[in-house]
């Protein structure tokens, strides 16, 4: 069996959810900007229903491949049957599905940072399982299914395999930033909607922060020592860095001082 | 003239870059000090019961030191070449020249460097949030823009065409130590150190928007939210052109990274 690259199968993923996030994103800000209450509920029923039914039949767009695994050369088999594109790549895609839809309910109700949750809650789980069963995320597993490199593909022919590597880390890492620079500034308004647990509510909020700086910062450092040979060079962007991350965590450490002080009152 | 020609602009920059990490390393350096002194102050004064005068009195303290900080700043920018070429200059392996001979006389590298730090030093002594010093704030943006395009079409800075310099490759300069993949990590650090949160409020009054009070919010300009997410995804995309070889993924890394931030600009511009 070929090993596979653990990054590239989570960047897939990773960019098949962008897409449509994005399109939701543009979408649905696009949409809250419109004045008739009539017109803005239709395009938003029509954008999710076609968010929903992108999510269920994605792999089937190259075959057995979705956008992300065609771009990163991948694409899904199913050992124990001769016919590989069935209905198995539809009932896989189904959980994730039914998180969107979640999302979907709680975005028509104008709810969208729960929605934000119930997402963020799945990719939890999946991250977890997938950790658990190698390169399997949980419809993989219930459908029986495998990704593996596509031979045929003809997109990274002509690449170096440890280039191919470096690309998929820069871009994996680039494309995630935004994400956590997202998380970290929606983290106060998300806890501040009246949830309970306020304990727990406290000390995720003011946790964020903290665990968002110190990724960007292994990020940072992983790619400095990677690809920088200069040394003195190497030096100065650590410590830029650095010292960028040290104040981020600083904040965070007051915001959450403020956050938990009533605990040990 | 070929010397001159030798050297590229992604060089220039990236030699101009560095020149600049200093600066939001000053500036973070700063920041954690004030945040670790608050938050220590937080812990110490009866759980919190004082803090908010000392808060307010630490605040003023920590103000005076940025001044105090941000003018060495100004002070490096407007001396980095007298001693020799530049931090920056010296790791690309460049200096300066004027008509062919090595730059001896300290007083042409200030001057050249004048305007630099002249705009910087204006930019950095308005950190309130009048329309006024957003102005002033701006035009050091401006400048860069002006600079940049200088250096784009004419291979010179706005200093350098004044002074009559140029920036030519160093004879004993090994190249290939800094590659292309360098001067993308070093745009990328940059990028994200001068638009991250943690250093923009002293440099855009774009601190986090969530944090910050309803009066305050309405005070700040989005331009600067705006360009800062601009900033970014034309830099990320830019670096994907430059990094990434299969043509079909790196566009769609391109469209990707744009959207994102698009998206976000688009949020904001909404919510604001």
């Amino acid at each position: 069996m070929i090993k596979l690259n653990k990054i590239s199968r989570l960047l897939a993923s990773y960019i098949d959810f962008a897409i449509v996030m994005n399109l939701l994103m543009l979408v649905s800000t696009l949409a809250n900007m419109l004045e008739t209450k009539e017109i803005r509920l239709a395009i938003s029923i029509f954008f999710d229903v076609a968010i929903f039914s992108y999510f269920v039949c994605k792999d089937s767009i190259f075959e057995n491949a979705s956008i992300g695994k065609h771009l990163l050369g991948l694409k899904l088999i199913k050992p124990s049957s001769i016919y590989q594109n069935d209905l198995g790549t539809n009932i896989r895609n189904m959980i994730s599905s039914l998180a969107i839809l979640l999302f979907i309910i709680y975005d028509l109700s104008a709810r969208s940072f729960e929605g934000y949750i119930v997402l963020l809650i799945y990719m939890a789980f999946n991250a977890i399982f997938f950790c658990y069963k190698p390169n399997k995320k949980l419809g993989d597993y219930l459908a029986k299914l495998e990704v593996v490199e596509d031979e045929d593909n003809t997109i990274w022919k002509e690449v170096a395999p440890e280039k191919k590597n470096a690309y998929i880390t820069i871009v994996s890492f680039l494309l995630s930033l935004p994400i956590i620079d997202v998380l970290v500034k929606v983290s106060p308004i998300i806890f501040r909607m009246g949830w309970g647990f306020s304990e727990i509510k406290a000390i995720i909020r003011g946790a964020i922060p903290i665990a968002g700086a110190l990724l960007i910062f292994h990020f940072y450092n992983k790619l400095i020592n990677k690809f920088v040979d200069n040394a003195l060079l190497k030096k100065l962007l650590v410590v830029c860095a650095a010292s960028v991350m040290l104040a981020a965590v600083a904040k965070g450490m007051l915001d959450f001082s403020f956050e938990v002080r009533w605990l040990f009152r | 003239m070929s010397n001159i020609q030798n050297v590229s602009k992604a060089e220039w920059l990236c030699a101009a870059l560095i020149d600049f990490l200093p600066i939001p390393i000053i500036g973070s350096l700063i920041q954690v000090v004030y945040y670790t002194a608050d938050t220590i102050s937080y812990w110490s004064t009866e759980m919190g019961s004082n803090h908010f005068v000392w808060h307010a009195s630490y605040f003023q303290a920590s103000h005076n030191l940025n001044y105090v900080l941000y003018s060495l700043g100004t002070l490096y920018l407007l001396l980095k070449d007298t001693l020799g070429p530049s931090l920056g200059k010296r790791i690309m392996g460049l200096r300066l020249q004027k008509e062919g001979n090595d730059v001896k006389k300290p007083l042409l590298c200030i001057l050249r460097n004048a305007l630099l730090a002249f705009s910087y030093g204006q930019f950095i002594s308005h950190p309130d949030l009048t329309v006024t010093s957003f102005m002033i704030r701006n035009t050091f943006f401006i400048y860069c823009i002006a600079e940049l395009a200088c250096v784009c079409t004419t291979h010179k800075t706005i200093g350098d065409h004044i002074m009559q310099l140029e920036l030519v490759r160093a004879e004993d300069f090994t190249p290939g130590k800094v590659n292309n993949r360098t001067y993308c990590i070093i745009t990328i650090i940059l990028m994200f150190a001068m638009t991250s949160n943690y250093f923009m409020p002293n440099l855009f009054p774009t601190e986090s928007i969530t944090s910050l009070g309803l009066e305050q919010m309405k005070k700040i300009s989005i331009s600067s939210v705006a360009s800062s997410k601009l900033i970014q995804a034309f830099g990320y995309a830019y670096l994907f052109n430059k990094l990434i070889q299969p043509k079909a993924f790196r566009w769609t890394a391109i469209i990707l990274i744009i959207l994102l931030h698009l998206g976000f600009l688009l949020k904001v511009v909404v919510d604001y």
